[in-house]
């Protein structure tokens, strides 16, 4: 399982993408001109994080997962900030 | 303070967005080249001139674009199929920058100033020659080792070319992600730490104003397709000033910082940004009294 981290880590970024891509936030973080380059990014970030669950890397390297993790934990938490921006009392 | 931790996250998380393309490239273009180049392709077509060596990785760098978030991999791989030193060396400093794609971007950024887009062009190669020959004396200035065998932790005996080339594209392209992700909290904090007020009391000094932009874009780790938008925004600074900050960023920014000890040892890390600094400073300096200050 944890050989897989990789190519799921790389399929939640994708979902990440594909996420603010529908809910309309993609402006607050690029022009939406390139909505189309991003979403072809993720769409290749798939086959990667695909490849990586059912072809995993013979071992196991926390040092590589590390930086994915702390990323997605960031632009995950943010989001419910991103909705309502009265929920951090800050405005 | 929730919200600088606000604009912190959306900087960090954008930074990663928009170079995320170029990494894909990158590792892409880097497992087809560990598949599909052998060695003694590469042997047989390299000049053993240095002076033709580097000229063809500038060639090469206007005909394989790249952005600086992509370029380790595929130098790496260049390097482990046998391009000679210098060559990949030009390739490194010219690619993100002497392509179609980012000197158009230039032109329109500076607002159709094609003098600006000369001078970048023209800094830009005047660097990959510096880097070429000092990459031409020194000692195995590379990291070669590791790429002898698939160093990627991909099982052996893919079952066909198309495996292989995903197998070390997404290794290559998950190794970057992980240094382009620091880089961009570096440059997120940043961002948020330091106010503009500080930046612009340099604007008035000619050497400083040059020293405070290179600075700047080494912090801010912008890619060479947006740089030259963000350069353009600070209209109190001088052009040649603007200059060295797209000069610099394509060669050596927070992002790079993490990504170059892949490629090289710090000893030879250092050499190279201090060359590459050294000329772009003298460079924008030039410009500078050319142009009247």
């Amino acid at each position: 399982m944890l050989r897989r981290a990789e190519g799921i880590l790389m399929l939640i970024f994708s979902g990440f993408i594909y996420y603010i891509i529908i809910n309309g936030k993609y402006h607050l973080y690029m022009n939406p001109k390139f909505t189309l380059l991003t979403l072809t990014s993720a769409a290749l970030m798939s086959v990667y994080g695909y490849f990586g669950i059912t072809d995993p890397p013979e071992s196991f390297d926390l040092k590589r997962i590390v930086p994915a993790v702390l990323f997605l934990l960031l632009a995950f938490l943010i989001q419910p900030v991103l909705i309502n921006p009265g929920i951090l009392g800050g405005g | 303070m929730h919200s600088s931790m606000q604009i912190f996250s959306l900087k960090a998380v954008s930074i990663v967005i928009e170079a995320l393309p170029f990494i894909l490239l990158g590792s892409i273009i880097s497992a087809l080249i560990q598949v599909y180049v052998s060695e003694d392709f590469i042997r047989r077509r390299t000049s053993k001139n240095i002076f033709k060596q580097i000229s063809g990785g500038i060639f090469l760098g206007a005909m394989l674009p790249s952005c600086e978030c992509g370029i380790v991999p595929i130098v790496s791989r260049m390097i482990s199929k046998g391009v000679p030193a210098p060559m990949a060396a030009a390739y490194l400093v010219s690619s993100p920058v002497i392509n179609p794609i980012v000197l158009v971007s230039t032109y329109i950024g500076f607002r159709s100033s094609g003098e600006m887009t000369l001078m970048r062009f023209l800094m830009n190669i005047a660097v990959a020659f510096a880097v070429g020959f000092l990459f031409s004396v020194l000692r195995n200035p590379f990291r070669a080792a590791q790429e002898k065998t698939c160093g990627c932790g991909c099982r052996h005996g893919h079952k066909n070319n198309f495996s292989e080339v995903i197998s070390h594209g997404s290794s290559d392209f998950f190794k970057t992600l992980g240094y382009l992700i620091y880089g961009s909290f570096f440059a997120a904090a940043f961002h948020v730490l330091v106010p503009k007020s500080l930046i612009m009391s340099f604007a008035s000094s000619q050497v400083l104003s040059i020293l405070a932009m290179m600075i700047f874009a080494i912090l801010l780790s912008v890619c060479s397709e947006a740089d030259s938008f963000v350069a353009a925004a600070f209209v109190h600074f001088s052009p040649a000033s603007l200059l060295a900050f797209v000069g610099i960023g394509p060669i050596f920014d927070l992002k790079l910082m993490l990504m170059l000890p892949v490629l090289m040892r710090k000893r030879t890390m250092m050499t190279y940004i201090s060359v590459s600094f050294s000329v772009i400073f003298i460079l924008s300096l030039i410009y500078s009294q050319y142009r009247g200050g």
